[in-house]
């Protein structure tokens, strides 16, 4: 019934996996997290880089929506045993015809330097948003702001590893416009408005 | 410094979390349909007029007949420019006709389409044209139906739709838009502009064109609505119905060639023979693919040309050559690839193709099963074409270009008749 054409690229999930987690891995520490793991230097009350990774169950109270899962990396560093500040990048599939792939800045606040701490965050940037079904034709599509504050816990296991939950309230923006019977243009804007549980590691090298 | 951090974050969270946690779908439909424009039956019969020459806006049909041109403007009237040296046309005058697409000329009489009535002026005074006829509720619907896409019913209650007006309409829903305009899908060429052209000669009428509805044959007026064949007696000063008759669905186009009605729909060319001048009969049908398609005939062969357009959105962009030598049974004997075709005209093998946005294409059809390009004039937009005596008439956005075609190889531009409305409602 409608006549679309899409002109956007289109990538599958796991290929954006695997291209957001190279691009997030410096190869210097991909030999330390794989190789060393287990080294003795302890995590917390330090300063420097680090390397995370997380998924975020992004749920909605509202009837119709499909809960989804927010895979991601971040590179960050720790200015202060408290305060760190990072880059981050991910895949989120809404499947509304679209997915996004968020970019952003994380920002993260550590109750304690030490041991088993309370923590703020603040996750901001844009996604990019990608089509994920081909028989949905669009004449556009973009993303659009992101937006993800939270609170956690952060758990010190071994070394260089932490643990942490999560809770927050995630706001992704996208839009896409296809062309409809009746030379209609339709323009949808959406706004996916999501609390979010999450878990992840950090690796301190 | 970290208490001041942690502050700003809690200012931030907390009006977040007081938000909706549902998701938020905001969607916006955009369209262009047309609302049609009312006119009390009093002042419709009232209406026309002569008055003096005006700027041409939204030209519709042309007609060319010893050496005048009368050109059509859509739903307004008529147009009398003297064209008798076409390096030098002069705008003598405009009849105010309500309603008004289509028309044809013979001797001293001009005959128009106002809404459903045909209309017939003695012009033998082209300074002062007079309306000597109205034949009432001829053409059926015609006017009612919207040039393109329309969510508006008629409602006779407001009088007759003498016009349609383009609008640009715009809903915004939270989820998705439930009240969907209804489609209104227009019938074929009905209402284009500028389809004049494809020198339609006639015996003892003037030029008409590929995307004409009237046609003069001997001492007879054919017309076709967008189902049926009308034809109207034109022998004495008296103008009558004679027949009428059902040819199909989404008819656009008639083209009169050798005691024969070539007739264009959506779907297919009608063959007609005039054996009984006042009844034609219907001989043949040539179906091709949906679109918009006018038809010119020479010798043995009709030239269609098929084109996509919002009216036939599912078309295709080619020229087909049809065998037409066995009137009961035409067959396509050769197809080319086009970019955009509109009208067409022909005259002693030279083709002319007007290919709208892409220009004009003069091509040598003097073999139709080999039909080569001369030469692609890419620099106009064109929609229709009369080629007669050596003058090629062009209707595009400029408005109305004349080339000297005596030399097929050298046009030369004579002159231009401009148009000063928009150009988009050229189309």
């Amino acid at each position: 019934m409608m006549s679309y054409s899409d002109s956007k690229i289109n990538l599958n999930l796991s290929g954006v996996v695997a291209v957001a987690f190279f691009l997030m891995l410096p190869l210097s520490n991909a030999v330390q997290i794989f190789g060393q793991a287990s080294a003795a230097q302890p995590a917390q009350g330090k300063t420097g880089y680090f390397l995370q990774s997380g998924t975020d169950i992004l749920t909605s109270t509202g009837s119709g929506s499909v809960t989804t899962a927010r895979i991601f990396f971040v590179n960050g560093y720790r200015f202060t045993p408290n305060t760190s500040v990072g880059v981050g990048l991910g895949f989120t599939p809404y499947d509304d015809p679209l997915s996004l792939i968020p970019f952003f800045f994380d920002f993260n606040y550590r109750f304690k330097e030490d041991g088993i701490s309370p923590f703020l965050f603040v996750r901001a940037g844009y996604n990019f948003s990608v089509k994920n079904d081909e028989s949905f034709l669009l004449d556009d599509h973009k993303g659009g702001l992101l937006l993800h504050p939270g609170i956690g816990l952060e758990f010190p296991l071994s070394g260089q590893f932490d643990l942490y939950l999560n809770a927050g309230y995630s706001i992704d923006n996208s839009s896409y416009e296809f062309e409809s019977w009746g030379n209609r243009i339709v323009t949808n804007d959406l706004s996916f408005r999501r609390l979010s549980i999450g878990a992840g590691f950090k690796i301190t090298p | 410094m970290p208490s001041l951090f942690f502050g700003m974050m809690m200012l931030l969270l907390v009006p977040l979390f007081l938000t909706s946690c549902n998701d938020q779908r905001v969607q916006t439909v955009t369209w262009t349909e047309y609302e049609p424009v009312y006119m009390s039956e009093a002042d419709f019969m009232n209406s026309v007029s002569v008055v003096p020459p005006k700027d041409l806006e939204v030209p519709g049909k042309i007609y060319f007949y010893e050496g005048f041109l009368y050109v059509n403007e859509r739903n307004e009237g008529i147009h009398i420019i003297d064209n008798r040296d076409p390096s030098n046309p002069v705008n003598i005058g405009f009849i105010t006709i309500p309603a008004s697409k289509d028309l044809a000329v013979k001797e001293d009489l001009l005959y128009a389409d106002s809404h459903k009535d045909l209309l017939v002026f003695d012009i033998s005074d082209l300074q002062n044209p007079e309306l000597i006829e109205r034949i009432e509720d001829v053409f059926n619907t015609a006017a009612n139906i919207a040039p393109g896409f329309t969510s508006q019913q008629v409602d006779p209650s407001q009088g007759l739709v003498v016009d349609w007006k383009e609008v640009k309409r715009e809903e915004i829903c939270e989820g998705n838009c439930e009240s969907h305009p209804q489609w209104g899908r227009s019938i074929g060429t009905t209402f284009d502009s500028f389809s004049g052209g494809a020198s339609s000669e006639s015996g003892g009428g003037g030029v008409g064109g590929s995307l004409a509805r009237f046609a003069i044959n001997g001492n007879y007026l054919y017309a076709v609505d967008h189902t049926d064949l009308i034809t109207f007696t034109i022998e004495t000063n008296n103008t009558d119905q004679v027949s009428q008759s059902s040819v199909g669905w989404a008819i656009e186009t008639i083209f009169p060639y050798n005691d024969n009605l070539f007739i264009g729909s959506e779907r297919a060319m009608y063959i007609y023979h005039l054996e009984n001048p006042a009844n034609p009969q219907q001989l043949s049908t040539y179906w091709h693919a949906t679109a918009c398609d006018p038809v010119v005939v020479e010798g043995d062969y009709a030239f269609v040309t098929l084109r996509q357009s919002e009216q036939c959105p599912q078309a295709v962009n080619r020229l087909e050559v049809v065998n037409v030598s066995e009137l009961t049974n035409p067959y396509m004997v050769n197809s080319y690839e086009m970019k955009n075709p509109h009208g067409l005209g022909i005259d002693g093998g030279n083709l002319f193709v007007s290919e709208g946005e892409f220009g004009l294409k003069i091509m040598d059809a003097s073999n139709p099963l080999d039909i080569k390009l001369l030469r692609h004039i890419e620099d106009i937009k064109s929609y229709d074409v009369i080629p007669f005596n050596d003058v090629l008439m062009v209707t595009g956005d400029e408005g109305i270009i004349q080339y000297d075609y005596s030399d097929i190889n050298d046009l030369k531009k004579l002159s231009t008749i401009p148009v000063f409305g928009d150009d988009d409602e050229l189309l």
